[in-house]
């Protein structure tokens, strides 16, 4: 069989434990300086500042990253189909989205002010999203997968 | 593609979990691939073929379209 190059299992409780700790860190840290548009306007930045931005362009990404590629507890060719229609899912919703960003821009841009543009742009407008788009595809769709097939007939 | 898989199993008294650890996949991929929902790769076909004692070709067969 294939060799797949993912990450030992117990790496999801890692990932977990990662992610935790980036939204709560994120969301007391880093979410709110940048509702209230005090993010990066102080010119100098203070430790908590710090913490927040780590958290949020660092952890969360970085937690993403493990869960994505950790090994589910029995990870056969079916669950590495399952992958690769996920991947697959999530490469079509980038793409969709790549293609409407500059409609979305032109319209958003007209009824929304600039600075939401710009809030919106730090929490939402990255890339490391799609890990999660393709975290919650695969983990929802191997759920699924798993409890239709769990009846021995 | 159809497949016998029920019927040796229930041939050889073997469960699914059974099958599952001999073939070094989860319970739940011998059940769909019993189902027809899942097809089986070449090597874990040929491992239930070695499980089974017997070939391939009476495990698995072609239906008409595939």
């Amino acid at each position: 069989m294939r060799k797949q190059h993912l990450l030992p299992h117990a790496w999801q409780w890692v990932g977990l434990a990662a992610l935790v700790a980036g939204l709560v860190l994120s969301i007391v840290f880093f979410v709110p300086s940048v509702i209230r548009g005090e993010y990066g306007m102080s010119g100098r930045m203070g430790g908590t500042e710090i913490l927040g931005v780590l958290s949020y362009y660092l952890l969360l990404p970085l937690s993403a990253i493990i869960l994505c590629f950790s090994r589910e507890n029995i990870e056969d060719e079916r669950i590495a189909e399952l992958r690769m229609k996920s991947l697959t899912t999530t490469a079509v919703i980038f793409v969709i989205l790549l293609i409407i960003a500059p409609i979305k821009g032109f319209f958003i841009g007209r009824l929304c002010s600039p600075t939401f543009m710009w809030k919106y742009n730090l929490l939402f407008g990255q890339s490391w999203w799609m890990l999660f788009v393709y975290l919650l595809i695969f983990k929802i769709s191997y759920w699924v997968q798993n409890k239709r097939y769990s009846d021995e007939k | 593609m159809k497949n016998n898989i029920r019927v040796e199993r229930a041939r050889q008294r073997m469960t699914q979990q059974e099958l599952a650890e001999r073939t070094g996949v989860s319970r739940q991929t011998i059940n769909a691939i019993e189902q027809g929902k899942f097809n089986p790769s070449t090597v874990l076909a040929l491992k239930m073929s070695l499980v089974f004692g017997i070939p391939v070709n009476e495990i698995f067969e072609l239906e008409e379209g595939d």
